[in-house]
Order: structure tokens, then C-alpha cells, then sequence
């Protein structure tokens, strides 16, 4: 240890040299990935908003509410819910409009209505509305509302269901038991688990009325651009073993030049484990100094020049800049070592 | 204690001449011993088989008449604490002090740096260099540099102090100068092995051996 610190200290021009070089190796990969990473989130998270990785699962004669709702426990699913129509009504405060209905289960309103927190039956009998019911009802959240006909009943909560499901936004909305078939089940997919998740949907309706057909709630071709397969295909998604192989290779070199030192110290009587460990924790400090002064700089940049600084991005930056700085802590002291090896008389005489 | 070598061959090149023929030589402790022979004899190449740092082709080296070790720590060790070196060039490390150089031997012997210090600042005394211990290595002029070595191989007190050419690139009176720090400061019971062509140095020391052939002869030749 005490060695390392002296050569790192002693050496301060080629120290400062190589902390130069990683930090600009790390802080570029930083910068590319929270550069471009923010745009991209941004898309993917807006894309989400919309419905990007919601899929839609009918069949003749209609689907299961029950093995709808038990999706909810599949992995890689954020929520799934099931619809049925349930004819139209009209309210004793607006007689003569007609209003559709629809009955849902529990884990609809995290589909359709994003925000939503509901989880379970609410313990009361009621209804929910969409918003544009609701406006035109002048009604809120606590009122009673009264079906035509019908004893009043509680208004539970007015849901937002107008991006994903614009139909049912002038609507009642009853929470119904998972039992019976529904018209529709929605599903709603983390962005990796939704290109494989329609076949395993398809595989939860198997054996049920008719074929399940599973269609994307929106279809490839309305969007230009894919953010999950732009995210996967990102340069410097692999990018970083280039840098982390670029570095090492540096590090190698350093020690080539330094050969006739390294055999100095083999001479003197030092082992190579600890030749090893001297150079591992040479390197080491150098690239931990080097990564952290790589990513203050690229995240300064992206924050000066006025662009977008998201938690995600910023996540997929140490990430991909930190797998290169741990793959270079692997490989710079096996790549010294290995400079160092073969005749202590023969590294002597590389001056 | 002493340093055997029993009928070393050593190639460089698998099948090529031999560099050493069936050299067989014992270093016993206090002695002096210096290796004549032009450049290319091989005198290089016996030191650093006497010195561990090269396993010969064939031949045995003994230690207290066992078998030196296989490559590994306890080969290191035997390294550290038994032998001192000073080689023709550039045997420092350029930009550490010449302290810490001094220092060196007895840190990788696993001394704590200040009590290394210490012995090394003394060691430097002894050879006329101790004014010296602030500066660069890289400053030093070649007899500074050589007098350096010199007081890292005595600072740790070794059994044998191995020489390559100390004097190879300095001036007569210079090389002098680090003969004397070499022979006169060391332990009485430290042997010395030069490897040199100069044979007014060659004089100074106890035993002459001449490699020519690639074989050891006692004497000038």
C-alpha cells in the first residue's frame, strides 16, 4: 500500500496523465449515456404514459375475468384488469342523456387510469366516473348519484381514464367481482417483459372460449420510433468493454514502460503478489479517482448546456461508465502482471 | 553460509549454444570475488544464476548445501534477505528520493518505512552520499547513482552483495570511489561478487574467476 501511494505520488506528471485520460474515457461514456439516455427515457417514459406496452386480450364469446385478473401475480407485469359492457343508464340529475356503463375488475383502474391506487373491492357498494361523466354530472368524489330508477349510491372516486381509454371517460364505472367473462382483458407490461408477454398472455387464455387474440393497445405503426429496442441498441450500451479494453490497455502500456522498475523491485526480492497487489492498487486509486472526476464532469455538462438531468439517465450513465471502471479494475492489474512476467534478468535489461 | 554452483549450463535459446558450461563455483561469506571476461562472456548471466534472478538451463545452485527454491514467495524472501544488488544502469527508481531508494531493500523486506529510513540514512553516510537523501534518483549523477545502490544493498545487511559492472559507465576515479563504499562499508561476514572487465578492480578483491568459453577458470586468464 505504502508503496503504491509513494510511486503514485512520486510520479505525479504520469499520475495526473493518466487520471487526465480516464477521466476522460469514463466521463465521455458518462456524458454519451446521460445525454442521450435522457431523451430516450423521456420517450420511453411518455411512450409508457400512452399505453406503449399495454396489450389487449379478446375472444369469441369473450375471456375469463378470473384468469384476467390472476395475471397481476405474473412477473413482468405492472397491472391487469378486465372490461365488460354493461349497457347505458341514465342519472335523475340528467334525465334523458344516456350514459354508457361498464363493469371492471379490481385491477382496471391501474390500467386505464395510470395514478390510480385502487387495489382491492371497495368495501362499500359504489361507482366510479370517468372525468368527462363527472364534468357533465357536476358531480365529485363522496356525492351520492342516483341511476334512474335506482336508490342513490356512493361515488367512490372520479378516475382519469381519458388517455388510455378515451370510450369509457363519459362513463360509469362499476368495480365487479373476477367471475364470469368479460369482453376484453387489459395488460399492462414492464417495457422488457412486453415484446415476450403477449405469447404468455395468450398461454393464460389457452383452453378457454375460443382462440385468444392478443393485439397491442397501440400498434407498431403509430409510433416512428421504438424506445425499448433504441434503449437495447444504444452504442455505448456496449460501448463500455471498448473503453474498459481502450484504459487497460493503457495501463499496460504504463507498465511496459516501467518494466525495468517492475524487475528492480522483483530483484530486490518483492513477490509478484505483491508486485500485484502494488500495481492493482496503483491502478485502482487511479480509476476510482478517474470515474467519480469523469462523472461530476459529464453530468456538469449535460446540467450547463441546458438538457434534461433524470434520475434514470443519470442511473444508466454510472452504470454503463462504472461497469467500464470495474472491468478496468479487473483487467489493468492481470495486464500489468502479465508484462511482468517471464525472466526478473531479462525485464532488468529493458531500460 | 555460502553460495554453490554445481556444473551450471545455461542457454538462451532452447538447443543454442550454451552462454555457461558446466560452471561450477562457492561463494563463502566475507569473501570478494570478482568475474572478469569481455562483454558477452557471460558474466551477466553467472551473476544472476549466483543472484536467483535466473534459473539456469542445468546445473544445481545450493544454499547452505540445499537446493535454492522453486520460483515463488519463499524464493522471494531468500531474495530479499540475503541478497543486495547493484546493477550497471539505471537500478533505481528515477523519480522516488534517494532515501526512499536507499530505503528500498528493507521496505520490501517488510521494514516500516521510517525505521527503514533510518538504516538507509546511515547507509548513505557511510558511502559518502548521505547529503544526497532529499533529492530525485533522476538528478543524481552516475557515481551518485552507483554510491545509492551501493548503500541499498548494504542497508539491508546481506549475505552476498551482487555487483554488475557497478563501475561499467563511470570514470576511473569515480569507480574507485564506489569500490571503496563497496568493499570497506560492508558487514565483515558479506560476501561480494563483481562482475566487471576492469581488472585494476578486479585486483581489489579476493579471488579472481575468468569466463571464457562460457567456462570459469580461476584468474586473469
Amino acid at each position: 500500500m505504502g508503496e503504491a501511494v509513494a510511486n503514485l505520488r512520486s510520479s505525479a506528471v504520469r499520475s495526473s496523465i493518466l487520471f487526465a485520460a480516464l477521466s476522460v474515457a469514463f466521463g465521455s461514456l458518462a456524458y454519451l449515456e446521460v445525454h442521450q439516455a435522457s431523451d430516450l427515457l423521456a420517450f420511453e417514459s411518455s411512450f409508457q404514459a400512452a399505453g406503449g406496452y399495454v396489450s389487449i386480450v379478446s375472444a369469441q364469446g369473450g375471456v375469463s375475468a378470473g384468469r384476467c385478473e390472476g395475471l397481476n401475480g405474473m412477473p413482468g407485469v405492472v397491472a391487469a384488469g378486465a372490461e365488460r359492457a354493461e349497457g347505458q343508464a341514465t342519472f335523475s340529475s340528467a334525465p334523458g342523456v344516456l350514459y354508457q356503463q361498464y363493469g371492471i375488475t379490481v385491477g382496471m383502474p391501474r390500467v386505464w387510469a395510470t395514478a390510480s391506487s385502487i387495489t382491492r373491492l371497495p368495501p362499500t357498494p359504489g361507482f366510479f366516473a370517468g372525468t368527462a361523466l363527472a364534468s357533465e354530472l357536476a358531480v365529485r368524489a363522496g356525492l351520492m348519484l342516483a341511476r334512474v330508477g335506482e336508490s342513490p349510491v356512493p361515488l367512490l372516486a372520479i378516475l382519469d381514464v381519458s388517455a388510455r381509454a378515451p370510450q369509457a371517460d363519459r362513463s360509469l364505472l362499476e368495480i365487479i367481482p373476477p367471475t364470469g367473462n368479460a369482453d376484453e382483458c387489459w395488460v399492462e407490461f414492464t417495457p422488457k417483459a412486453f415484446p415476450g408477454g403477449s405469447g404468455a398472455v395468450a398461454a393464460a387464455f389457452a383452453g378457454g372460449n375460443g382462440t385468444p387474440s392478443v393485439r397491442a393497445y397501440i400498434s407498431p405503426d403509430q409510433f416512428s420510433r421504438n424506445p425499448t429496442s433504441e434503449l437495447k441498441s444504444r452504442p455505448q450500451r456496449n460501448g463500455w468493454a471498448i473503453v474498459a479494453l481502450l484504459v487497460a490497455g493503457i495501463f499496460a502500456l504504463v507498465a511496459w514502460l516501467r518494466r525495468a522498475e517492475l524487475g528492480l523491485y522483483l530483484a530486490l526480492g518483492t513477490s509478484r503478489v505483491t508486485l500485484a497487489t502494488m500495481l492493482a492498487m496503483e491502478s485502482w486509486a487511479l480509476v476510482a479517482a478517474g470515474w467519480l472526476a469523469g462523472m461530476l464532469w459529464a453530468l456538469a455538462i449535460q446540467r450547463a448546456t441546458g438538457n434534461a438531468l433524470t434520475l434514470g439517465s443519470i442511473r444508466l450513465a454510472t452504470v454503463t461508465s462504472g461497469s467500464a471502471a470495474l472491468a478496468v479494475l479487473v483487467l489493468a492489474p492481470i495486464l500489468s502482471v502479465l508484462v511482468a512476467r517471464g525472466s526478473i534478468a531479462n525485464l532488468l535489461k529493458d531500460r | 553460509m555460502s553460495l554453490s554452483l554445481h556444473d551450471i549450463v545455461h542457454c538462451y535459446v532452447s538447443g543454442g549454444l550454451p552462454v555457461l558450461r558446466g560452471v561450477s563455483l562457492t561463494v563463502e561469506l566475507g569473501e570478494s570475488i570478482a568475474i572478469v571476461g569481455p562483454s558477452g562472456s557471460g558474466k551477466t548471466t553467472l551473476l544472476t544464476i549466483l543472484g536467483l534472478l535466473t534459473e539456469p538451463t542445468g546445473g544445481v545452485v545450493l544454499i547452505d548445501g540445499k537446493p535454492a527454491p522453486r520460483p515463488g514467495a519463499a524464493l522471494s524472501r531468500l531474495r530479499a534477505q540475503r541478497f543486495g544488488w547493484i546493477f550497471q544502469t539505471a537500478n533505481a527508481l528515477p523519480r522516488r528520493s534517494v532515501l526512499d531508494n536507499a530505503a528500498l531493500g528493507l521496505v520490501v523486506q517488510g521494514w516500516r518505512r521510517d525505521a527503514a529510513r533510518a538504516r538507509a540514512a546511515d547507509a548513505l553516510a557511510a558511502v559518502g552520499v548521505g547529503h544526497l537523501a532529499a533529492q530525485e534518483a533522476r538528478n543524481l549523477s552516475g557515481g551518485e547513482l552507483q554510491r545509492v545502490c551501493t548503500a541499498r544493498a548494504l542497508a539491508t545487511r546481506p549475505s552476498f552483495i551482487l555487483a554488475d559492472e557497478p563501475t561499467g559507465q563511470l570514470d576511473h576515479a569515480t569507480s574507485v570511489q564506489v569500490i571503496a563504499a563497496l568493499l570497506h562499508n560492508r558487514p565483515y561476514q558479506t560476501a561480494v561478487v563483481i562482475a566487471t572487465h576492469d581488472t585494476e578492480i578486479a585486483r581489489e578483491c579476493d579471488r579472481i574467476l575468468h569466463v571464457v568459453d562460457g567456462e570459469l577458470r580461476e584468474g586473469l586468464g
